[in-house]
């Protein structure tokens, strides 16, 4: 039995009676006094020069409010979290499909899109490239006026040539992962109002202090003048530490001096949004006979698009995971972030973690097989033990456990071998394994700030700093606050996000929330006991040392008879005398011992485990895959809400088989990206009908909430890789580019 | 354009409605009425966060022209809870755990209520296929699927 109250319980999700009535409002839901609408002028073209923008029909709709351009950005006309690369506007070129030219603003969207069709413009075509290896050859075209490569990582540990050396066998493969959209069900829309110099913008949006943040550099106001409102988020998975429809939204707002609502269709989202980063992976790796690896080389071509983005921070996270849960002695890591007229990528779940994963763990069953050994035993010769490091010299915590999560893969496998397969097909189990780091990286500031209120009616109020994507940040923050403070769940409540009220809790990114919002929400609620007592002491006329906090209420050490002072009585008392019980727990992730050898952002200190067990079938002839059975095995800690932790993992396998099987952005015949549901396939019901289960091991971690570690993007990493497997167990043919689509294994 | 005006009834209150004919539904009842459950995932009938119950048939409101709406009755989400208390398939929708994010559960709960208003015992191939054009990013399906079942029980025993 466990020893809390709530943590580790399916406690019933806090906003789920809004979303289930449909009475929870996403920013598409708010219409606003007097607002007005905007639709965005966007690039027709991958690479062209802007030659002229005749407006002149366009403003003749009636209705029209304001046609927006670079020319009317007050402040900075680009921006760019890493690397200010990435214009507000276009000014004087486009470099992919769905580049923002002008805001067209009108008194209906109807208006608003109208108008936008009337706009001309004269655009001189350019080559473009969308090859990230054609990219850096120096007779490519350019995307901007410097070389295409945008940034290069490269790292090692050890001498490769001596672990070359060292192999009886070298084996080299070529990879090829493709773009990917996340696929949010919501539409992308950001309100904003101007009043009286202030800009308040209600987006949905995973970084609204950065929004913030950048809304005043493009508008050249304070950040005090700015209010970025957060209320439900309707899913994100990277996709949204993306600011651009916040900054155009205030942007819009403040040149009318009025209230604007900006809507992207799905075509504009699955255009112009940065999208996971399609790459080419280069992977030679020496091995022994017996299976042992003596190096690896990876070399990576990550295509970024034509602005970094988070493009960066995703190549070196890819580059620091290129070795898994492997103890490998030498490898030297190298990845090159490259410019193209591709669309635009960012972060995505996982960042960098599925791409490196594919090779690798695709790589071990390659390997396996053409050395006749079981793909299980060159993972159990290489995986990391008690006291191992990685590559980036980081001693992994906990490191048997990835060992652990191998054990019971292979338990898992040995059940699924046993399932007879359906008749006309044949069937394949296999299994992936993965390293996931959490946190954002040596250097980067890795902070939380969260803040709990007591509120009169004896309820706590959770100030979250971060918003809560759909995943159920604010969920397992009440969790953690209700046992914290030993009272009922169900006396917690959460507040909306707001810029200027709200603490800073970071971006919610980086599987990192559960462990920095916990932490600090823990240092939180100590504070506010301590206040508490303090408070109680000096109203009540005690001697705060005689006082002790206990469930809701404070009693007197040394007397049973004195009643104790309950939350409610004493927030009231706080409340007439104008004072409030409020305290904030900023929590920093620790980097203390990390290695300082790399590169600002590296390494990553913390990790989980996990491994994916599939089970697919396949229809030779009609090259169908279907996926069976799966198995998740994660290790992550104590689970603070075992549904909300299934919901992660069963959310994640299914990204993860769209992944391997479905979900690419190609260009089409007539030279455009695939841009609608139609075209870009994600899981339905239909395709997702299989056994998922779920297994977790929590091994707790001392520095985590109530032992808590991370989840959000470890589920996926591995089923790419699982999947692959599988269907080279299924059917002898092995896939190095996904997705896997049917006329490829009727092909092959 | 010329306005048209149409008879439609939506959560059993009765409309008389002017306005252009190449409104949706959606857009009727999200701007117009200001019933905001229905949501836009996509606008062209391939996500189904818009699916409401029309003459009994689960319809992505976004494809219907409000003219073809003329003389139907709807029912959107905002009618299910009643007097305060929820519908079992709201309940079951939230004990299961089946509602993440939440912009595709409005169209869920709808495209699940239209089935077990025929179908009061489905089984799991027949719940799946009754929201296989409602899609959802977050949750793969199955506690969806589980919650469709739970309220299926729940519902037969009355």
């Amino acid at each position: 039995m466990s020893e809390y109250m709530t943590v580790g319980k399916p406690e019933k999700r806090i906003d789920a009676a809004g979303k289930v009535t449909g009475k929870t409002k996403y920013v598409g839901d708010l219409f606003l006094k007097d607002m007005k609408y905007g639709v965005i002028l966007r690039s027709a073209h991958h690479h062209a020069e802007i030659k002229k923008i005749d407006f002149s029909e366009a403003v003749e709709i009636k209705g029209i409010v304001e046609i927006i351009t670079y020319k009317d950005i007050p402040g900075s006309k680009k921006y760019g979290v890493i690397i200010p690369d990435r214009p507000v506007l276009a000014c004087d070129k486009v470099r992919f499909i769905g580049e923002p030219i002008a805001i067209v603003i009108g008194e209906s969207y109807d208006i608003a899109q109208k108008a936008m069709k009337k706009i001309k413009v004269a655009y001189k075509k350019l080559p473009a490239v969308f090859d990230p290896i054609e990219a850096l050859k120096s007779n490519s075209i350019k995307i901007h006026n410097n070389s295409n490569l945008v940034s290069e990582t490269n790292i090692g540990d050890g001498n490769l040539e001596k672990g070359f050396k060292a192999a009886d066998n070298i084996f080299e493969e070529i990879f090829h992962l493709p773009t990917t959209y996340h696929a949010y069900l919501e539409q992308e829309v950001a309100a904003a109002k101007y009043d009286d110099g202030k800009v308040i913008a209600w987006v949905s949006s995973q970084t609204p202090f950065i929004d913030r943040d950048l809304i005043s550099e493009t508008l050249n106001i304070d950040k005090s003048e700015v209010d970025v409102r957060i209320n439900a988020v309707g899913g994100a998975f990277g996709g949204k530490e993306d600011s651009s429809l916040p900054i155009l939204a205030s942007l819009a707002a403040w040149k009318i001096k009025g209230t604007v609502k900006l809507l992207n269709t799905r075509e504009e989202s699955i255009n112009a949004h940065p999208k996971r980063h399609a790459c080419e992976i280069h992977c030679k790796i020496g091995i022994r006979n017996n299976g042992k690896i003596t190096a690896l080389h990876v070399k990576s071509y990550v295509n970024t698009g034509p602005y970094a983005t988070y493009g960066p921070p995703v190549a070196q996270l890819l580059t620091e995971t290129i070795s898994g849960v492997y103890k490998i002695d030498n490898v030297k890591g190298e990845a090159y972030l490259t410019y193209t007229n591709s669309p635009i990528a960012g972060a995505f779940r996982g960042f960098g973690v599925p791409q490196s994963n594919f090779a690798l763990e695709s790589m071990i069953d390659i390997m396996a097989h053409k050395l006749n050994l079981e793909p299980v035993a060159v993972r159990k010769i290489n995986i990391f033990k008690k006291g191992d490091s990685t590559y980036t010299k980081v001693k992994v915590e906990q490191a048997e456990n990835a060992a652990k999560c191998l054990e019971l893969a292979i338990n898992e496998s040995d059940k699924l071998n046993e399932i007879p397969v359906s008749s006309g097909k044949v069937s394949g189990v296999a299994m992936g394994l993965v390293l996931q780091p959490y946190g954002l990286g040596k250097g980067v500031p890795d902070i939380s700030k969260n803040r709990i209120e007591c509120l009169p009616n004896g309820n706590l109020l959770i100030h979250l700093g971060a918003p809560d994507l759909g995943q159920g940040l604010k969920t397992v923050a009440a969790q953690m606050v209700a046992e914290a403070m030993e009272i009922d769940y169900s006396r917690i409540q959460v507040s909306d996000l707001s810029t200027r009220t709200s603490p800073d809790g970071g971006i919610t990114c980086a599987s990192r929330m559960t462990y920095c919002v916990g932490n600090s929400l823990l240092r939180a609620a100590e504070k506010l006991k301590n206040k508490i007592l303090k408070t109680t002491a000096k109203l009540y006329n005690y001697k705060q040392d005689e006082l002790v906090y206990k469930s809701g209420k404070v009693f007197n050490k040394n007397s049973e008879n004195i009643v104790p002072v309950d939350l409610y009585d004493l927030t009231d008392k706080c409340n007439e005398l104008g004072k409030q019980l409020i305290s904030e727990g900023k929590f920093t992730f620790s980097y203390k011992n990390a290695p300082t050898h790399l590169p600002f952002g590296m390494p990553h200190v913390k990790y989980c485990f996990g491994a994916v067990v599939v089970r697919v079938e396949v229809d030779e002839e009609l090259g169908m895959v279907e996926l069976k059975d799966t198995v998740s095995i994660n290790e992550i800690g104590k689970v603070i809400n075992q549904d909300a932790a299934e919901g992660q993992v069963e959310g994640g396998v299914i990204m993860g088989m769209g992944y391997a099987l479905t979900e690419s952005i190609e260009l089409k015949k007539n030279g455009k990206w695939n841009d609608s549901f139609a075209e870009y396939l994600i899981p339905t019901s239909l395709d997702s009908h299989f056994n998922i289960k779920s297994i977790f091991i929590e091994n707790e971690d001392k520095s985590g909430p109530f032992g808590a570690k991370a989840i959000g993007e470890i589920v996926i990493v591995p089923v790419a890789s699982a999947i692959t497997n599988a269907i080279y167990n299924a059917t002898g043919k092995r896939f190095k580019k996904i997705p896997i689509k049917p006329y490829d294994i009727i092909d092959q | 354009m010329e306005k048209i005006k149409i008879k439609i009834i939506i959560n059993k209150e009765k409309y008389l409605i002017e306005t252009y004919p190449n409104r949706t539904l959606l857009q009727l009842l999200r701007e117009d009425i200001g019933l905001t459950g229905a949501k836009e995932g996509c606008g062209e009938g391939e996500c189904g966060a818009c699916t409401v119950i029309m003459n009994g048939k689960a319809v992505n409101s976004c494809l219907i022209l409000v003219g073809q709406s003329d003389g139907s009755e709807i029912e959107t989400i905002e009618s299910l809870e009643k007097n305060g208390k929820l519908h079992k398939l709201q309940v079951a929708f939230i004990e299961a755990g089946a509602v993440q994010c939440g912009y595709c559960t409005p169209g869920m709960i709808m495209s699940a209520k239209a089935l077990l208003d025929k179908n009061g015992k489905p089984d799991e191939t027949q719940i799946r296929t009754a929201i296989s054009g409602n899609l959802c990013r977050c949750t793969g399906y199955v506690k969806i699927a589980e919650a469709i079942k739970i309220a299926s029980e729940r519902m037969h025993k009355l």
